[in-house]
């Protein structure tokens, strides 16, 4: 039988949650950049 | 050497003497903890009471504390010494209700989160790392934090966090488990897999369980790659911040979920409501210990049987601190509950005086026994409606009992003698009353006499019960 380490599971569905995560920055950063386009292209002066 | 109840941490060690709390650090560290200390982040949270005030030890304190006998001056040479405030009791996750460890789990998870703020992580996020303040959480282990590479996406105590935290509460919630079942045998708390053993086919698939549970043991098989143990740094800091602060949302959220419910019943959560004499005749107890505490003015309390916390919440109102057990974890969760929601100075804890907490830890040391700690740690003891449970159910001698009380106070014991005509005791004796046909008033008070003497007693209306003040022997005024 092969010796599976206690726990490891966890480390692993971290893994596959953060990876995740990475893509959803990816897409934050995707809305962020279209928004400051509509923004530059329609809202006229920037607020402060 | 100096001696140590925490030495995992190769940064310091942590010594407890009899009033102090004092940290050694060694010297390549001590800039890097020192900086930690200065930031707003630790400010903030050591003013408020969630992080534990830390000073270091001034040049005339070290050189005193060098001349200590079996101090190790090499080691005080290589490194700096810390003091920590005192916490009053300490006490372990073994000995709460869930309701604490949940929120032992909070304050680790705002720490956490507002650490990031700063620059900083929590290099473990277990219980250990937490003591109570009566029934408010403190974080002690100050060097749990450190500075956090940029390029870092992991959360490294995220396992750890799931296994002490999240499952134990996931495990008390669905089976009622005992906190104390989980920590006193395994220091690291609950694997995914046990659970996943205890579960059912359609238990599994529940989102809760999904998460915590089920794909962690099936992927588990697949954790001998080298892969899942390697750091990960990301060019991008930004990135890696944002994956960091959605684990730690996504935690806070898991945990959030795993609030214990209120309102839940046990054997003894009704008492109050269900004793077997009535209102008069509870409201004269309640007088008589409300006397004592005016007059006797006790500082420390520790109420054994508390029940729902009703005299600990008359002690803590006289100004006691008040350390409340009680074998039920209900009823410790609700006088944890009520100690909070009306700022009560009362730490309850979930422990059965027939069976207190053992030492635990490597070699038995690192945490000692209830009854270590608890010796001649209060000036006042209060025994109401127990003695009888002590007798009957645990049929431990009335010597003996009264022995122990001696011992857990320096000054005062509040007790209720229950004669086994009294309702409750029969209904606890089942019809074995021959074996407590020797239990009457008179033994009582001889077997006080060795160590108590009787400053004052009265009947509990007119049921079978009497109520003693007793004054402990050696003590004169």
């Amino acid at each position: 039988m092969s010796y599976v380490d206690p726990g490891s599971g966890l480390l692993i569905w971290q893994a596959l949650v953060a990876a995740v995560f990475g893509l959803l920055f990816y897409l934050k950063k995707t809305r962020e950049f279209l928004l400051s386009i509509v923004r530059t292209c329609f809202g006229g002066k920037k607020r402060s | 050497m100096i001696p140590s109840t925490s030495f995992r941490d190769p940064a310091g060690r942590c010594c407890v003497g009899e009033n102090r709390v004092l940290r050694w650090i060694a010297a390549e560290h001590t800039p890097a903890f020192e900086a930690f200390l200065e930031t707003p982040f630790a400010r903030r949270f050591t003013a408020e009471r969630r992080l534990i005030p830390t000073r270091k030890l001034g040049r005339v304190e070290r050189e005193a504390m060098e001349c200590l006998p079996g101090m190790d001056r090499e080691m005080l040479a290589a490194g700096e010494i810390y003091e920590h405030e005192r916490v009053t009791f300490p006490s372990y996750a073994w000995e709460w209700p869930a309701e604490m460890l949940h929120a032992a789990g909070e304050l680790t998870m705002l720490l956490a989160l507002a650490a990031l703020a700063d620059g900083y992580g929590v290099k473990d996020a277990t219980p250990d790392n937490v003591l109570f303040q009566g029934p408010k959480p403190i974080f002690v282990d100050v060097l749990s934090f450190e500075k956090r590479e940029p390029g870092d996406p992991v959360w490294q105590p995220y396992a750890q966090f799931v296994r002490t935290f999240l499952l134990p509460l996931l495990a008390a919630r669905w089976w009622g488990l005992p906190l104390a079942d989980v920590f006193i045998t395994r220091r690291d708390g609950l694997e995914p897999e046990t659970l996943y053993r205890w579960c059912g086919p359609l238990q599994r698939l529940r989102p809760m369980f999904l998460g915590l549970v089920t794909l962690p043991t099936w992927l588990a098989g697949r954790g001998q790659a080298p892969s899942a143990h390697h750091e990960r740094r990301l060019a991008d800091p930004e990135k890696a911040r944002f994956i960091l602060e959605m684990t730690l949302r996504r935690s806070g959220r898991v945990l959030a979920d795993l609030k214990p419910r209120s309102g839940n019943r046990s054997t003894w959560s009704d008492y109050m409501e269900t004793h077997s004499y009535g209102e008069a005749a509870f409201k004269l107890k309640e007088e008589f210990v409300r006397l004592v505490l005016e007059e006797a003015r006790p500082r420390r309390v520790l109420d054994v049987g508390a029940n729902t916390g009703h005299f600990s919440a008359l002690a803590a109102a006289a100004g006691a601190t008040v350390v409340a057990i009680d074998s039920d974890a209900r009823c410790a969760g609700a006088v944890w509950q009520r100690a909070l929601t009306e700022t009560l100075n009362v730490l309850p804890l979930v422990i059965d005086i027939a069976r207190p907490t053992p030492p635990l830890g490597w070699r038995n040391r690192e945490c000692p026994s209830f009854l270590e700690r608890a010796r001649g740690g209060f000036d006042c003891l209060l025994m109401l409606a127990i003695l009888h449970h002590l007798l009957v159910m645990e049929r431990v001698p009335l010597e003996d009992i009264l022995a122990l009380a001696a011992e857990l106070t320096t000054a005062h014991l509040v007790i209720e003698w229950v004669a086994p005509a009294d309702e409750m005791f029969r209904r606890l004796a089942r019809g074995r009353d021959h074996l407590h046909a020797d239990l009457d008033r008179d033994a009582f008070e001889r077997a006080c006499r060795p160590h108590f003497d009787v400053v004052r007693f009265s009947r509990v209306g007119d049921a079978h019960r009497w109520l003693y003040w007793l004054r402990k022997r050696s003590v004169k005024s």
